[in-house]
């Protein structure tokens, strides 16, 4: 680029990009004062101006936009509360491979976090048994060997040496398995392998010394009776290898074969190997002995892999009837901000019903728990008839928290403004009033929302009548808040997502009460009035930034058909002091139905719309 | 400890804000990592367990890194710029990588920083990548001849700030950034004109 002051260049491309196209190049001529270099520059860069907007818009929207999405993580494009039937998801149709699932029912997830907690045991096992054994054999026998004043062979340092090492380092590898951090399925496979490699290698060493020693001469009789009893005693610390790990380990029964294999052909090699090296056994008792290690080996590879296999087998049948509690899991119908919803049906009743799974990191704290039922207790409380109901709720081993309501085929109001454009004032009227009906028994209950939006609110057929409006996720906002507390940030992003519903004093963090579900009503029914959210702006911190400062555009700004008085009640609904906007739920309603519009009456605007209840 | 990291970031702002530019560099690498450790630890999570945009993500690493109680507007949005040029920085990054691989780099010795920089689920397509390593190497230039029209587009783009915010973080009026913004877009169309975008 040339050398031009870019402000005044910005400022002449500025002006000649706001004239009609066919002015522009007059316009050049006469800014650019002669200056040939200025003016072909100035003219090159108002060429490009028209095409070089449309351009970047696209690559905003097409190239950045989505890298950012997918550096971020950010599935909410796919993930709204879509409980919708018809709505075009691909992945819906066919058959979810089990890493798509949940973690309940992810194949992965849940292995590794079997995986994870079986080794900790394994290493706490073994940390206890080799504990002990060491220490019995430092007692029994080097001590007493040291006050004799007797010579202590090499082999039995290096013996306790590696066996310090080995619990110092099984030691620490349960403190990383206890950690909170994550471990990918991965990570803890290689922990298994390292973990039982380190345990053989030292029995191997154990073979070796043993036989480089003699020893193995010392205890029996050279015959084959000696010698079985000999391959009994040899055995015994491998047989039980061999058989935690097929039990132990989550495994299919190929790879459980794979490492048994590799686990029981160890001692024999190894065997064979000293024997050659070393000298000790002639042919036909080195035979016999083989043979019965063989057997023994046998016996704990056959033990290991059918164990394996069937726990395998059972795991899976568990996994893949996706069952939770009374509740069998058919169909999942959208994924959310705090977990998957799936249709579901209740074993017995066969009623359809929807079921939230809400996964926690921390797999089944009691605190957790209790903070769930305790909210839980008090959204199922809850009868208002345009409230989801909540029938029941449970938990899982591996910190899946779900609760059961009611299944409502229809849209939620993000996605019926979408589809439709706004709503006549007359069914916004219609929809506020049943939500506030919601919102107050809540109120008086002493539960505050804190996410009403159009993404929380269906509107469904119940019983033969139509434009039913359905407040969802209860309560269990709050839950999430608290127990995600270890980190606040986080839990409050999650909470916030997008703040276009939020009110002033949950983006600064005060105290929040029911006005605040006051204003977040308002700005759906701003929402549901002129198809966007009171502030639209480009990132989530602007939109707070707007909602604490910026003065709301009237509605009748971007749609003319807007009635004054549901108009006033909107913005009343969105003064940013709590004081300023209506009290309580109650008044709330009232001021909706002293609306003009009401008489009107909804079910007819509804029918003909026809957008609800319908099922896929 | 995580006190002592809140308060260097709201000083640094604070320096920035005051015109040290120097308290960029220094930032730069912290909300660097701070937003890839985010995101990292986001994408490891359950799947569908979270729902994070990209802004979110910034005022995620903005509540962790600078101090709630000393914070004040102004932080935030030179906050913004920063998380714009540090997301500039990872996304081309990635994107590099990406074309790397695709062009049989493979093979090639890839050093462990770079592994770590390219999570396998992090799917640009190799147009998404052709786009912005060409942007990157659009804005570098422009970075070279006109530092004050790139550190705008970075804003606009990276971290999708308004015109308004663009202007409190760069201390420039609206109207300034206005006019730069429009001469910094023709510019890089200019340079970038070989590279022919997918169909709308």
């Amino acid at each position: 680029m040339p050398s031009h002051d870019p402000d005044a260049l910005g400022a002449l491309l500025e002006q000649a990009a706001a004239l009609p196209p066919d002015e522009r190049a007059a316009y050049v001529d006469k800014a650019s004062n002669g200056d040939d270099d200025l003016r072909e520059t100035l003219t090159s860069l108002v060429l490009a101006h028209d095409a070089a907007a449309e351009y970047f818009e696209r690559i905003t929207e097409q190239i950045i936009g989505p890298a950012l999405a997918a550096f971020a993580a950010d599935n909410a494009a796919e993930a709204s509360h879509g409980r919708l039937e018809n709505t075009v998801r691909p992945d819906l149709g066919r058959r979810l491979a089990p890493h798509e699932i949940g973690p309940f029912i992810d194949h992965g997830g849940a292995t590794a976090q079997l995986l994870r907690r079986r080794l900790l045991t394994l290493a706490v096992v073994f940390v206890a048994i080799a504990g002990l054994g060491t220490t019995l054999f430092l007692w029994s026998q080097v001590l007493p060997a040291l006050r004799d004043g007797m010579p202590v062979r090499p082999a039995v340092w290096i013996g306790l040496t590696l066996y310090a090492l080995l619990l110092t380092g099984t030691v620490v590898f349960a403190f990383v398995l206890r950690s909170p951090r994550p471990l990918s399925l991965q990570t803890l496979r290689t922990l298994e392998v390292v973990g039982f490699s380190s345990v053989t290698a030292c029995e191997i060493w154990r073979i070796v010394v043993t036989w480089r020693a003699g020893v193995v001469f010392r205890y029996v009789t050279a015959d084959t009776l000696g010698m079985m009893l000999l391959s009994a005693r040899q055995c015994l610390t491998w047989f039980t290898l061999i058989v935690a790990y097929g039990v132990f380990i989550p495994n299919t029964w190929r790879r459980c074969a794979l490492v048994v294999g590799l686990l029981a052909a160890t001692p024999i090699v190894t065997a064979a190997i000293c024997n050659a090296v070393f000298g000790g056994l002639d042919g036909k008792l080195l035979s016999t002995y083989l043979f019965n290690i063989a057997m023994w080996m046998m016996y704990a590879g056959a033990l290991a892999i059918y164990g394996s296999h069937r726990i395998d087998v059972h795991r899976n049948e568990a996994l893949e009837a996706r069952e939770l509690g009374q509740y069998r899991l058919k169909r999942l119908l959208g994924a959310g901000g705090m977990g998957e919803v799936y249709l579901a049906e209740h074993l017995l009743l066969r009623r359809q019903c929807a079921i939230k799974l809400i996964r926690t990191d921390r797999a089944g704290k009691p605190e957790d728990l209790f903070r769930f039922e305790r909210e839980v207790h008090a959204t199922a409380a809850l009868t208002h008839p345009n409230t989801v109901h909540v029938y029941d709720y449970g938990h899982t081993d591996d910190g899946t928290f779900y609760y059961v309501m009611e299944y409502l085929p229809g849209l939620t109001l993000e996605e019926l403004v979408r589809e439709q454009g706004p709503l006549p004032a007359s069914r916004v009227i219609y929809l506020l009033r049943q939500i506030c009906g919601a919102l107050s028994e809540a109120h008086a209950a002493g539960l505050i929302h804190r996410d009403v939006k159009p993404g929380n609110i269906m509107v469904c057929e119940r019983g033969g009548v139509h434009d039913v409006a359905k407040l969802l996720d209860f309560g269990i906002v709050q839950w999430r808040a608290i127990a995600d507390e270890e980190t606040p940030a986080t839990a409050r992003v999650a909470i916030a997502g997008t703040p276009s519903f939020m009110s002033p004093e949950q983006i600064t963090g005060a105290e929040v009460d029911e006005r605040s579900d006051i204003y977040s009503l308002g700005s759906v029914g701003y929402f549901l009035l002129t198809g966007m959210p009171p502030f639209l702006r480009a990132g989530a911190a602007e939109t707070a930034a707007a909602h604490l400062r910026a003065s709301v555009i009237a509605p009748d700004q971007i749609r003319s058909d807007v009635p004054a008085d549901l108009q006033s009640v909107i913005l009343r609904c969105l003064k940013k002091t709590p004081n300023l906007r209506y009290h309580s739920t109650a008044a709330l309603e009232a001021a909706l139905a002293l609306c003009k519009h009401e008489a009107d009456g909804s079910n007819v605007n509804a029918d003909d719309s026809g957008a609800f209840g319908l099922h896929g | 400890m995580a006190e002592s990291a809140q308060t260097t970031v709201t000083s640094l702002l604070r320096q920035m804000q005051a015109g040290n530019r120097e308290a960029l560099g220094e930032l730069f690498p912290l909300v660097y990592d701070e937003l890839r450790a985010l995101a990292h630890r986001h994408r490891q999570r359950w799947r569908a367990d979270f729902t994070l945009n990209t802004t979110a993500l910034v005022h995620e690493a903005y509540l962790k890194l600078v101090e709630q109680k000393r914070s004040e507007a102004a932080n935030r949005t030179h906050f913004l710029c920063v998380a714009s040029k540090a997301m500039r920085h990872i996304l081309c990054n990635y994107a590099r990588d990406r074309l790397r691989k695709k062009r049989g780099g493979d093979l090639a010795r890839v050093s462990l920083t770079d592994i770590e920089a390219l999570p396998a689920d992090v799917v640009f397509s190799p147009e998404q990548a052709e786009v912005l390593v060409a942007l990157d190497a659009a804005l570098r230039r422009l970075e070279t001849d006109q530092k004050e029209l790139s550190d705008i587009v970075e804003c606009r783009f990276f971290g999708s700030m308004s015109i308004e915010d663009t202007a409190a973080a760069l201390g420039l009026s609206p109207a300034t950034v206005k006019r730069r913004w429009l001469l910094a877009r023709a510019c890089l169309y200019q340079a970038m004109q070989v590279h022919t975008l997918p169909k709308a």
